[in-house]
């Protein structure tokens, strides 16, 4: 009994590996089994479970909408149908089919779009409108990281002033907030009663070319990306006050104003180098987070991406584009999460031990 | 030594009550749970009554601002009883009684059983070659009205057919004199002269808003033209018809159509009626249908607590059981655990919520227990968060002196784990439990928003979406800022209020916190 609790100790099962190498093989094996796993809850998902539950037979869903003028081809429909059944394995039993399916998800090969507002490959258009989604995630969660971590060294700094009283509650307040509903309160502000902003980005640019598209592009992407900045910013910020005021109580800050440092200098260069480092994983685990709250701010905005198309995907019954959008949204997740472990163990040498 | 044990374990309770934020935050959540339940109570009508008032009402408090100043609120603006009306017979033939008996009640009647008094009208009119239209009665009666223009009214009255014999058919002309002396035809309705002679309302063959546009320019209307009239919706006819303060006269004429034999006619008329349709209702106002929003506020309040509760209950229980599991039997089973744990807490949460609501939507009978799936689904993917910290807790607590003690001691295993291991991860699984329910709150909330049909129960997720929908009309209609803000913002404050006591029980169990 005693020893049941006493000569416990953690043996990692990699442990013929070791050091910084060791702790990335091991995460790379971590994330093979994630993403097969996920794989798995997609073939459940898409095809177990359409059988059971709604009793079609998500086969369909490969065939290519053929374009009318070959539509009249038999002989044309039949080498697709063969070609589909052959990669897909849509004709072998389900734990047969399990196999060429994992293998189908991870050479992209998702089937063609069904829905009437998109037509050819899934990956294509996958492909097409990802950039939309990079551009606005990768801007806006930039914007938040560094407005929050500035006040957050900030408000550490005036720590119990109204300075940092005000960051502190307005930060909760847009923590706490629901991303839809700061959506909806800028487009009806903004949108529809001023008329200062398109309400449906993806009208407002889809005429135009060259310059002026990017230009009408930017100026659509002003309120997404209002939205999203303001929900990622809370979390943040509180992050980044709490680690500033626990490095504020460290010994070398307590050096570095017994030298007689300015007070700014100690709050940017001492605490704020410290207090930093949560926030390098927690910037790409914020991906996950903001992927999901990219699903509603697309959707409020009509942003074309990968979030907007997954919901439309759904109202649209586009199973294809659906599974393959998840699995690619999935996928970037558990790609974050890897660099947030990698990044990490990078950082901070404690991790690497397992 | 039992009751100074007892004492102990309540310790916390009264340490939270002296936590000013964790007060607030228990005055919120409390507020928010009796809304939850007295919601049949405090709800003057079903969430989704329509026409509860005017669409786009606002709230009644929020007259005090002169820019919604003099709304209407809901006006019965005629006397239903008979009496009170002005009754002129035209030509010979007509007798008008007033019946005092009680007049069978028609159950879509808006009045209920209080209607005692009809007017009897027994008419014979003579025979002609082509059927043409014979005055027969005019009612009228004055109201005053000072109020700003509505948007929407009803009208009608009910009508019980005794006799009709070698009619074409019969009509009933509505129309309404403006203060300015301006008279607009509201409807002139055709009943069939083969319709069973029997107590039969009309009354929900009254509409507010179908008239014939050409109608709202002519002062004297010609029968004729309206009897085949084209009915046009308008979308606002208060607006027009009720735009002047001062007295309106309110007309019912009844026309009989003639054909190739001397016709009579006897039909009872009761309670007439018109109903200004309120731009100031309630708590908070109405939607673009004219439902109630309080009712579904509080209404709404019970799917955001239910959901954010039992979602949190199950996984955080589910949680502390793995996370001890996985610390107490070590090696392969932590192992296999914590490795499950990484896979799940990899998964994307909102994107195959909503693949799982598509698939469930899909099925009428997976539909109806749509929020029993999520919190399944909540609890599928959230317990590896709780499991990990529990785990550590564990592993930290092993090697403590007390467990060492206890072991010493010879205490059993299940003994050391409910006595001493639970207790001392209990402080971090309440912390746990408060502080992961506002995701619940908002993730559900999110859901709802983007399916708001995926289920008929309001949510406040749903509010906000439907008001989302009606973005783009909301700026004819003042913005509709009672609409969306309070809902969103009672998930705020909601969320806020168990953050705050999250936050008071973190800092009781783990004093160390409490300088922050």
């Amino acid at each position: 009994m005693y020893a049941h609790f006493k000569l416990y100790k953690v043996k990692p099962i990699y442990f013929w590996v070791v050091g910084f190498r060791g702790f990335l093989l091991r995460r790379l094996v971590t994330m093979a089994i994630v993403l097969i796993a996920v794989a798995t809850i997609n073939f459940l998902l898409f095809q177990v479970m359409p059988f059971t539950v709604l009793k079609i037979n998500p086969g369909q869903w490969f065939l290519p909408i053929v374009n009318p003028s070959a539509r009249q081809n038999a002989a044309y429909i039949e080498a697709e149908r063969a070609k589909i059944i052959a990669t897909l394995g849509l004709n072998l039993p389900l734990q047969e089919r399990y196999f060429v399916y994992l293998k189908a998800m991870f050479t992209f090969n998702f089937g063609y779009n069904v829905g009437s507002a998109l037509t050819g490959p899934v990956s294509a258009t996958i492909l097409r409108f990802a950039p939309y989604t990079i551009l606005l995630l990768g801007s806006s969660t930039i914007a938040a990281f560094v407005i929050g971590i500035f006040l957050g060294v900030y408000s550490a700094g005036r720590r119990g002033k109204w300075q940092d009283k005000t960051s502190f509650v307005t930060s909760l307040f847009f923590f706490a907030m629901p991303s839809f509903w700061i959506g909806t309160i800028l487009i009806l502000l903004f949108a529809y009663d001023l008329k200062l902003f398109p309400p449906d980005a993806a009208v407002s640019f889809s005429s135009y070319t060259g310059v002026a598209y990017i230009s009408h592009v930017l100026y659509a992407m002003i309120l997404p990306f209002c939205s999203l900045t303001l929900i990622s910013v809370g979390g943040v910020y509180l992050i980044m006050r709490s680690t500033s005021i626990d490095v504020t109580t460290e010994d070398y800050i307590f050096m570095a104003r017994a030298k007689g440092l300015k007070e700014r200098v100690i709050l940017y260069k001492h605490i704020l180098r410290n207090a930093i480092l949560p926030q390098v994983t927690n910037f790409a685990l914020s991906i996950a987070f903001i992927l999901s709250g990219a699903i509603i701010t697309e959707t409020i905005f009509g942003w074309p991406g990968l979030g907007y198309w997954s919901y439309q995907a759904v109202v649209s019954l586009d199973y294809p584009l659906e599974q393959g959008l998840f699995f690619v949204i999935a996928v970037m997740v558990v790609v974050a999460n890897f660099t947030a472990d990698i990044l990490y163990g990078f950082f901070d040498p404690r991790i690497r031990s397992g | 030594m039992q009751s100074a044990y007892k004492r102990k374990r309540l310790g916390w309770l009264r340490s939270i009550l002296t936590d000013k934020m964790g007060v607030i935050g228990i005055a919120i959540i409390v507020f928010f749970s009796a809304l939850a339940v007295l919601a049949p109570f405090v709800a003057p009508v079903a969430p989704n009554t329509k026409l509860a008032a005017g669409p786009w009402a606002v709230p009644s408090w929020a007259t005090v601002f002169p820019e919604y100043a003099n709304l209407p609120p809901n006006t019965e603006a005629l006397n239903p009883s008979i009496g009170s009306w002005t009754v002129q017979t035209i030509g010979t033939g007509v007798v008008s009684k007033v019946l005092s008996v009680s007049v069978p009640t028609p159950t879509e009647s808006r009045y209920g059983s209080s209607t005692n008094t009809a007017l009897e009208i027994n008419a014979t009119v003579g025979a002609s070659s082509f059927p043409s239209f014979i005055p027969i009665v005019n009612l009228t009666q004055s109201f005053s009205y000072h109020y700003r223009a509505p948007y929407n009214f009803q009208f009608g009255l009910t009508n019980f057919p005794v006799v009709v014999s070698n009619l074409t058919d019969y009509y009933y002309l509505m129309s309404i004199t403006q203060p300015n002396g301006k008279t607009f035809t509201l409807t002139s309705y055709r009943i069939m002269a083969s319709s069973p002679v029997e107590k039969i309302s009309y009354k929900n063959g009254f509409h507010t808003g179908y008239w014939t546009s050409s109608d709202l320019s002519t002062s004297d209307p010609d029968v004729t033209n309206v009897a085949f009239q084209t009915t046009t919706v308008i979308a606002n006819p208060g607006l027009s018809l009720l735009s002047e303060q001062g007295t309106y006269k309110f007309q019912i004429t009844l026309y009989a159509v003639t054909s190739t034999q001397a016709g009579h006619l006897v039909v009872q008329i009761a309670e007439p009626y018109l109903f200004v349709l309120g731009r100031q209702y309630g708590l908070l106002g109405t939607d673009n249908y004219g439902q109630d929003l309080w009712s579904q506020f509080a209404f709404g309040s019970r799917i955001s607590i239910e959901v954010g509760l039992v979602a949190s209950i199950i996984t955080v229980f589910a949680g502390m059981l793995i996370g001890l599991i996985a610390g107490i039997f070590a090696g392969i089973t932590d192992e296999v655990l914590m490795r499950l744990a990484d896979i799940v807490l990899t998964i994307p949460f909102v994107p195959l919520a909503i693949v799982v609501i598509f698939v469930l939507t899909q099925s009428p009978t997976l539909a109806a227990s749509l929020y029993f799936w999520l919190v399944i689904l909540f609890f599928l993917l959230s317990w590896p968060g709780l499991a990990r910290i529990i785990r550590a807790q564990t592993l930290s607590l092993k090697e403590r002196g007390f467990i060492e003690s206890a072991v010493a001691l010879g205490g059993g295993r299940f003994y050391i784990i409910r006595r001493h291991l639970m207790p001392n991860v209990m402080g971090l699984v309440y912390a746990t439990l408060a502080l992961s329910v506002p995701g619940f709150i908002l993730t559900e909330a999110a859901l709802d928003f983007l399916f708001p049909a995926a289920s008929n129960i309001p949510t406040w997720g749903r509010i906000v979406s439907l008001a989302y929908d009606n973005a783009s009309s909301a700026s004819l209609y003042g913005f509709g800022w009672w609409w969306f803000i309070p809902a969103g913002l009672a998930i705020v404050v909601l969320s806020l209020a168990f953050v705050l006591l999250g936050y008071a029980l973190d800092s009781t169990f783990n004093p160390k916190l409490r300088k922050r």
